[in-house]
């Protein structure tokens, strides 16, 4: 298991390599920030002398050298239009990110796993088919579209919530309830199908056959079986979520990540949106990692050298 | 058992999403119960939505218009712009003119700063020495239109000297909002990061915290100098987008927004708490010509685009109403506006009859470069007016580009035949949109727009100090321009904003909300 932790360790910190390079070379394509950053009435030698400032008139690769090199001394220098440091400013968003992901992700868990496995196990039914609607109504439905309805009807209308903002109690229930939605219309869908092939398999026959409760094949032995699956499903959702819902996020006037990385790029602030997306690849390379390791605890039979 | 289960589901999923709330019931908002407008004492707390996040609380690393609306509450300048953008004292109680390029100004005595510390002259020179300088780290983002002071000296604790490289008219109004003054030993002692997380001013507003995107919380200084602000606390909430903002207006969970979409004006029609407020805006829209190469470089197409496209019916339908005709280059609400500038009829046949002459009696084809979403209603804007040349033969198409490419582009001058642009004259003067979009020394030489006669008159307008005399020259340079037609001349927008009717204010051309001297009513 140590190997196997140093390997993975090897490989995530390739993969954020990786990821930060094509991300800086796109950047990069993208256009020249200077020109963005001053006032209307700047003139050529403004625009030469922010480069200069900026470190922009160097080679590409001495840029990207510079960069890795000062990433590596936890320095990810300063943001072009904040102009403080790039990581404290996507650290200063992150934790409203984190707190929405994971009250999405583990809402659409908690409910949607259960209602997969009910659907799975009443096929055909009504409630069945309710859900299935439900769920590809959910998955169809625009995150935009979803939330302008929830804040219409819970928050002008009955005004039982607020309409946006962070500070405010209950200022997390709609952003995620609306994130939650079309999560959990995946995980509903996911958890059914697998469940309905492994409830089609011999040895679930055979465990009623010899007279096991309902329940216990429904979770024992099916869910279990299905849940490397789920787990995978979840894990990638998770790693979508906590790279921030921008929709979700400008909506609600929620003070994510998600906002900040768009933001950023449409502004060409370099070195925020390389904060960002290290912050967040570093994040999803370790939820990667949990899911993996999820694997050997869920099947024994998978063991890591 | 199935309905139970059902019900089980359902009783699971609403208690999480109520839960994840955690907290006390309801209500909204940063908004206490309205005091009668002459009562100062009592707390009042308003909330003002603005579409963008500040990147900064000292004002010399944030430009954006948003974020020096807000400044403008904690921070002060050396003058004063009244609502229709005539210069009036600020910190400065009043200047004198030396010579036409030196002004001596005479500060209030008595002012503080929020930490208590007492304004001198030495913090006017501190604050116009850092932002002009090119050594300052980082470089102030008013770097650049500061420039034309060349030196500022301290005659005595209460006078400072200014000392520009030539006669600068408009120098006053430009000192009204780039140059908010800062304390000197405080933002010597706490550098520029400590600054910006504990700004320290001189305004009717001192900072109490700022919440990452998402709110700027200010409250009233009891040792302010001047008229005590009749609202408690301000709160500037983050809001991007537009429905959210008239939700909340709606919902009473902000007090005023801004940047009503013409669109979403109707939507407020049945708000019983919320009324719309127009103000004509100091933006205007243009659209330019690449007059360097052909077909524009011939003034009779030029004109004929002017004739063919009716910038009355865009008004009407593209902006719903909510824009004013600006047949020059001078926004209509600015001090130096013309009174009347002739408007280009529309006339399809004479477009037509001026094309022939020029050579082009079977049209062109031609793209019109323009952003989306940048100004209100841009790219539906040359939608129309390609629409309208088409009808007089000229194949026009538009292009539309994400903004940073748009603008990369634009300032490289290489647009190929038509642009989408606005000015917005954040001085109230008039000088700067003409300046900078025709004088050659500026914009007006990417796309040939500039003339030794122009220069002349700018020039003339920006060292002339009279005020009637240089109402006389920018009349005369928007005569110029209007015949010489480097532009399709558009419209000035129609800024609308809407609020509570509890808060009794009034909207400004400069796009600044100014709550320094609003109130709130209790009925």
């Amino acid at each position: 298991m140590g190997r196997y932790l140093l390997q993975r360790s090897l490989l995530a910190l390739i993969t954020l390599i990786a990821v930060t390079l094509v991300v800086f070379a796109m950047m990069r394509a993208s256009g020249d920030p200077a020109t963005l950053l001053l006032p209307p009435e700047a003139g050529p030698e403004d625009v030469r002398r922010l480069r200069t400032e900026l470190g922009l008139d160097r080679p590409w690769y001495a840029q990207f050298g510079r960069f890795l090199l000062k990433a590596g001394q936890g320095d990810f220098e300063r943001s072009f239009t904040y102009r403080t440091n790039a990581m404290n400013v996507a650290m200063q968003h992150y934790p409203a990110t984190i707190k929405l992901a994971v009250t999405a992700f583990a809402a659409a868990a908690v409910v949607g796993i259960p209602l997969g496995v009910l659907s799975a196990t009443r096929s055909g039914s009504l409630g069945d088919r309710l859900i299935v609607v439900v769920a590809v109504a959910g998955q169809a439905l625009p995150t935009f579209w979803v939330g302008m309805m929830m804040i219409l009807i819970f928050a002008v209308t009955l005004q039982w919530l607020p309409v946006s903002g962070s500070s405010r109690p209950f200022s997390l229930v709609l952003p995620a309830a609306t994130l939650t939605l079309g999560q959990l219309a995946l995980v509903c869908r996911v958890v059914r199908s697998e469940m309905l092939e492994v409830l089609g398999l011999d040895y679930i026959r055979t465990a009623r056959a010899k007279g096991l409760a309902e329940w216990k094949v429904t979770f024992k032995h099916a869910l279990r079986n299905a849940s490397l699956s789920i787990v995978t499903v979840l894990g990638l959702q998770l790693g979508s979520l906590v790279s921030g819902a921008v929709v979700t996020e400008t909506v609600f006037a929620w003070p994510g990540l998600g906002r900040l990385i768009v933001n950023s790029v449409f502004l060409r602030d370099y070195p925020l949106v390389l904060a960002c997306v290290f912050l967040v690849a570093s994040l999803v390379v370790i939820v990667n990692l949990v899911v993996d390791l999820g694997y050997a605890m869920l099947d024994p039979r998978i063991r890591y050298d | 058992m199935g309905t139970r289960l059902y019900q089980k589901a359902a009783a699971t999923l609403l208690s999480v999403l109520v839960l994840a709330g955690c907290g006390s019931v309801k209500e909204t908002a940063s908004t206490s119960a309205g005091v009668n407008a002459s009562e100062s004492s009592q707390p009042v707390t308003v909330v003002v939505a603005l579409p963008t996040e500040p990147l900064s609380m000292n004002p010399q690393n944030d430009a954006t218009t948003q974020t020096t609306n807000m400044h403008l509450h904690m921070f002060e300048t050396l003058t004063r712009l009244s609502e229709k953008m005539e210069v009036i004292p600020g910190l400065a109680e009043s200047w004198a003119v030396i010579s036409p390029t030196e002004y001596e100004f005479k500060l209030r005595k008595g002012v503080k700063f929020h930490n208590g510390s007492l304004l001198t002259a030495q913090d006017v020179k501190f604050t116009l020495d850092r932002i002009r300088s090119k050594e300052t780290k980082p470089e102030s983002v008013w770097q650049s239109r500061m420039r034309w002071i060349t030196g500022v000296s301290v005659v005595d604790e209460y006078t400072v000297r200014v000392k520009m490289d030539e006669p600068n008219a408009p120098g006053l109004s430009i000192l009204a909002y780039s140059a908010p003054i800062l304390p000197k030993e405080y933002f010597e002692k706490v550098g520029d990061e400590g600054f910006n997380n504990a700004p320290v001013g001189t305004g009717p507003y001192k900072f109490v915290k700022w919440e990452r995107n998402s709110a700027v919380t200010m409250e009233a200084y009891p040792d302010y100098w001047g008229e005590k602000p009749r609202i408690g606390t301000l709160v500037w909430r983050t809001i991007p987008d537009a429905f959210t903002r008239i939700s909340e207006l709606k919902a009473g969970g902000v007090d005023i927004i801004g940047n009503v979409p013409p669109s979403q004006i109707a939507a407020l029609a049945d708000a019983k708490n919320a009324q719309i407020a127009p103000v004509k805006s100091l933006r205007i829209l243009f659209m330019g010509f690449n007059a360097k190469a052909p077909p524009f470089n011939d003034v009779r197409v030029r004109q004929a685009v002017n004739h063919a496209v009716d910038v009355d019916a865009i008004i009407k339908t593209v902006m719903g109403g909510r824009a004013y005709r600006n047949n020059g280059p001078v926004p209509g609400a600015a001090v130096m506006a013309p009174q009347h500038t002739p408007a280009y009829a529309y006339d399809p046949e004479k477009a037509k009859n001026l094309l022939a002459e020029a050579g082009y009696a079977n049209g062109f084809k031609m793209v019109i470069d323009s952003p989306q979403g940048r100004y209100a209603q841009d790219k539906e804007t040359a939608e129309a007016v390609a629409a309208y040349l088409r009808k007089v033969g000229i194949d026009a198409e538009v292009r539309t580009a994400e903004w940073a490419v748009y603008w990369d582009k634009y300032l490289k001058g290489q647009v190929q035949y038509m642009y989408v642009v606005g000015c917005g004259e954040a001085s109230g003067d008039g000088h700067s949109c003409v300046d900078l979009h025709l004088s050659t020394a500026s914009r007006g030489i990417l796309y040939g727009h500039g003339s030794t006669d122009l220069d002349k008159l700018i020039t003339a307008g920006k060292v002339t100090l009279d005020t009637s005399e240089r109402k006389k020259i920018y009349a005369s340079i928007a005569d110029k321009v209007n015949k010489e037609a480097p532009w399709l001349f558009l419209y000035d927008f129609e800024d609308v904003y809407a609020y509570n009717t509890r808060v009794t204010w009034t909207p400004r051309s400069d796009e600044r909300i100014d709550l320094t001297r609003a109130a709130v009513s209790t009925k």
